[in-house]
């Protein structure tokens, strides 16, 4: 009996932690049942083809949320990324590569600097950078287009023939690499207990000796350049690159984190779970996909979601 | 006692009075920069342009004062778009009255959601805003269609004197909402649970109906922002936005509300400071028009500034 129930009360924690997960479960069981064959390996793959981005990105939203900040610039950091890009692998990959991530990390640290040193809040600096951003990948890149090279797009979106599908393994490596090093850096480094400390309770970290102006500022530069990362590879997805292309990636983000039942007002989180909101959110768009239902569907069905999962959590999981 | 609070007293005062003078110089620049900035026409023009972000910017206010924030405005505003037309074919009275219903009903859903269910005002509001854009674009596919009913239109765009009615709406709505903060107890209510919740809900203030009036009172004031906006533009569209509907609206009616010095943290600012920060970021918009920069350039100095003001000034404001 007593096992029973302690096996009982570890199944609860274990729903209350990864509820994303359940869910992401039950969207597949029902979208199996309502479309014969959507559990496939042809669907999976572009799961993860397009979730790829997104987690990167949302890495970035993760941590400044965590610390209590937020990051509205990552879209503009996304779009920046592919104009430079664009324009620049003509000359050279490697280059372009180089630059794209420096942008994203100048950004970055224009965030850190204005919510660290001017202390201003992270709200309006990354609202600010993110016009400066767009600003620049505009001026760089006015139409869509550009060249992005080809041997660069076959790395990233590397194809590997598995049961007769063609499998995204770039893709799927580049996901699990950034859950894996999302999930080091929160989990077990020094560094990660750091960034919950200052979310969690600022004052008191910093009787701790917790150096929070560096913590926060190497959260906004990590969270640029992550999001340079992710437009790179949306630049090979796209083969162009585009001024706008980054913009649903600010709203998308803060959703994934949120779902993921990291508090907006920072403290606690864990960076699987927004993976798997992020998957979600994509599961919702395959499914609406393959219904041939309209696609804006989607936005109306996130949104639902979205108040529903965290009155849910803030008002049952976690008393 | 007596002499520190009528001290404290002046002291908002004269910060109010110096952003006044601030806006009244960055005018008298922008004269210098562009003549013809301070013709009465374009004057007019500018004012009539800024009532329909001030109008939606007093919501925002309230909402910040609370020390909430409403993302879901600028998606109410094209709602309008969509619902306006639809609605208003012969008769103008009773739809408008609807459209404004429709609007509060919106607000209410997050003030509900918000007071009683725990939500954080930003994850709602995010929720409702990309749960309405994707209402919006499934019900009209992109193109509202339709037109403005002439009523509608005269409420806009009608002289009264220079002015056109929309700004009398705007300086009327602005000054009523002064009263109503400042001289009513349902004002002392909203001052108070933005500077301490917990001390508003020991003295028996109805915090939760509070709360939830706030969202309303956004909601309703958005739609009439919207409908404005519609008299103002007479075919309606929607931008072509990725990121979610109207979320430059949300963007800019907060950057106004903090310009004007309401803060972040709740409790201090006001309609009649927001008025004023309207003011001073129209400005800047117009002047950057006149100026002649291209769209990327305007992009980057918007940036900039946006930072600059509100880092500044905020600083110096919340010592």
């Amino acid at each position: 009996m007593a096992e029973y129930k302690i096996q009982l009360e570890t199944v609860k924690h274990l729903l209350s932690e990864y509820y994303i997960y359940a869910i992401l479960v039950l969207f597949w069981i029902a979208a199996a049942g309502f479309i014969p064959g959507f559990i496939s390996l042809y669907n999976i793959a572009t799961l993860i083809i397009v979730c790829a981005p997104l987690a990167l990105v949302s890495l970035g939203q993760n941590m400044s949320i965590i610390t209590g900040g937020i990051d509205l610039s990552v879209g503009a950091v996304v779009s920046l990324a592919t104009a430079i890009a664009s324009n620049l692998m003509e000359i050279n990959v490697g280059l372009a590569i180089l630059v794209v991530i420096l942008a994203g990390l100048a950004i970055g640290a224009f965030n850190g600097f204005g919510v660290t040193k001017l202390r201003i809040d992270p709200f309006i600096v990354t609202l600010g950078s993110m016009g400066i951003g767009s600003g620049i990948a505009l001026y760089i890149r006015p139409h869509p287009g550009g060249y992005i090279a080809p041997e660069f797009i076959n790395v990233i979106l590397y194809k590997h023939e598995i049961f007769g599908v063609l499998f995204p393994v770039g893709s799927f490596i580049i996901l699990l690499v950034t859950v894996v090093i999302g999930e080091l850096i929160l989990m077990k480094r020094n560094f990660g207990r750091m960034v919950y400390a200052v979310g969690g309770n600022e004052t008191y970290a910093r009787m701790l000796g917790v150096p929070i102006n560096k913590v926060k500022l190497l959260v906004y530069v990590i969270s640029g350049v992550v999001s340079a990362i992710a437009g790179l590879y949306v630049a090979a997805l796209m083969n162009a690159g585009d001024a706008s292309v980054g913009d649903p990636y600010v709203i998308n983000s803060i959703i994934a984190v949120t779902l993921g039942g990291t508090p907006i007002t920072g403290g606690s989180g864990r960076f699987v779970n927004t993976v798997g909101a992020a998957l979600v959110v994509s599961t919702i768009d395959r499914i609406l996909n393959q219904l041939g239902v309209n696609i804006w569907w989607s936005w109306i069905i996130k949104g639902i979601l979205l108040a529903l999962i965290i009155a849910i959590s803030t008002k049952v999981i976690r008393r | 006692m007596m002499w520190e609070r009528r001290f404290r007293i002046s002291l908002e005062n004269l910060q109010v009075i110096i952003l006044a003078v601030i806006t009244i110089a960055f005018a008298l620049i922008a004269e210098l920069l562009a003549p013809g900035f301070l013709r009465i026409g374009h004057l007019s023009f500018m004012l009539e342009v800024m009532a329909i972000l001030g109008v939606v910017a007093i919501a925002q206010t309230i909402v910040i004062m609370t020390g909430g924030i409403d993302m879901s405005t600028g998606a109410i505003m094209y709602l309008m778009m969509a619902v306006a037309p639809m609605f208003m074919k012969e008769e103008f009275f009773l739809p408008f009255l609807l459209c404004l219903g429709i609007g509060a009903l919106i607000g209410a859903i997050n003030g509900a959601l918000i007071a009683w269910a725990e939500i954080p005002p930003i994850v709602q509001t995010i929720a409702m805003m990309v749960a309405l854009t994707g209402v919006v674009f499934v019900r009209t596919g992109g193109s509202p269609g339709g037109k403005a009913h002439p009523l509608l239109r005269a409420m806009t765009v009608d002289y009264v004197g220079p002015l056109h009615m929309a700004t009398i709406i705007w300086f009327a709505l602005t000054i009523i909402f002064f009263f109503i903060l400042r001289a009513t107890v349902y004002g002392r209510y909203i001052q108070a649970l933005g500077s301490n919740p917990r001390a508003s809900f020991l003295s028996g203030i109805r915090v939760k109906l509070v709360t939830f009036s706030v969202y309303v009172i956004s909601g309703l004031l958005s739609a009439f922002g919207g409908l404005l906006f519609l008299g103002y533009i007479e075919i309606p569209y929607f931008p072509s936005q990725v990121g979610g509907l109207g979320i430059d609206y949300a963007f800019n009616s907060i950057t106004a509300t903090l310009i004007g010095g309401t803060l972040f943290k709740g409790g201090r600012g006001g309609p009649e400071r927001t008025f004023l920060g309207v003011l001073l970021l129209q400005f800047l918009f117009s002047l950057l028009v006149m100026l002649g920069l291209p769209e990327p350039g305007k992009m980057i100095v918007q940036g900039i500034i946006i930072v600059a003001i509100v880092g500044i000034y905020v600083r110096w404001l919340s010592r």
